[in-house]
């Protein structure tokens, strides 16, 4: 594991980006949930040596600066405002493609708990290992897939899909 | 993925599903990203030099300071008055003073014209 270059940099912005600020959406409004990424990048670059594991390196320090900046803001009701106004942006982008309308995706993965839409987006988007996802969350594998399980549950009944209709 | 064998069927094809839907884009600023990490990434660099500068300079200032100090010869010198009435007799022509001393219990003469 050697210095980081410019390009490797720009591959993994291009990669992990956009799931980044999925994630930190769970926690900041959109403008500070990109300054969150924006810096995340920066100190991957004044590393002195490129991480093990970048995809965990990144979503772990996404996490952290995200944490200690809800706990820095402490202005709990303006931020939920913020947070309010901010569920008027789309988390997904709309294709026709798809099988599941994006704002319905949206609005049933932001009612689900915190703990669980944490796995989810970290599982589906960000497409971690459950390890993966211990190693960023730091808890238990076992926990983690449990609420995995209950969070795709809760998906399910929030869209009423069911894997056999769509199949059919 | 781990654990997958543990997930049954129809939560294996919602997690298909749901995970081809693709999230939106940002408006993070790429190029300016890049400039700065690249800024980030030299000023880092540049404390390397500061740092390896700073220390050259203390191992330098350390060696001047704790250099071993030039040895001190210490030397008699003797030098051979006459006393008034004593001689009368004319030094050589050729010496006009001498001077001895001793060195290691040695002596040691100088002839001065």
């Amino acid at each position: 594991m050697g210095l980081i270059v410019p390009a490797q940099l720009s591959s993994w912005f291009d990669d992990y980006s956009p799931t980044l600020v999925l994630y930190a959406r769970q926690w900041l409004p959109v403008e500070s949930a990109e300054d969150v990424v924006q810096d995340t990048f920066i100190r991957l670059m004044s590393q002195p040596r490129e991480p093990a594991n970048i995809r965990a390196w990144l979503f772990r320090s996404v996490r952290n600066a995200a944490i200690s900046q809800l706990r820095l803001q402490g202005r709990r009701k303006k931020h939920e405002r913020q947070l309010a106004a901010d569920r008027q942006q789309n988390l997904f982008e709309h294709r026709t493609e798809d099988l599941i309308d994006a704002s319905e995706l949206q609005v049933a993965l932001e009612s689900l708990p915190q703990e669980q839409r944490e796995i989810v987006v970290l599982r589906l988007w960000a497409g971690m290992t459950l390890r993966e996802t211990a190693e960023v969350v730091g808890e238990p594998v076992s926990t983690l897939f449990s609420r995995y399980r209950s969070g795709l549950a809760a998906l399910r009944r929030k869209l009423e899909l069911s894997c056999k209709t769509k199949n059919a | 993925m781990q654990n997958e064998e543990r997930l049954t069927p129809p939560e294996c094809e919602l997690e298909e599903v749901l995970g081809n839907i693709k999230p939106a884009g940002t408006s993070i600023d790429r190029d300016l990203l890049m400039f700065r990490a690249g800024q980030s990434s030299a000023r880092h660099r540049s404390r390397v030099w500061q740092f390896s500068t700073g220390l050259l300079i203390i191992v330098l200032c350390w060696s001047l300071w704790s250099r071993p100090m030039p040895e001190t010869i210490e030397r008699t010198v003797y030098v051979k008055v006459d006393q008034p009435g004593q001689s009368k007799a004319k030094p050589p022509a050729a010496s006009l003073a001498t001077l001895e001393w001793r060195v290691n219990g040695k002596w040691h003469e100088l002839k001065l014209d």
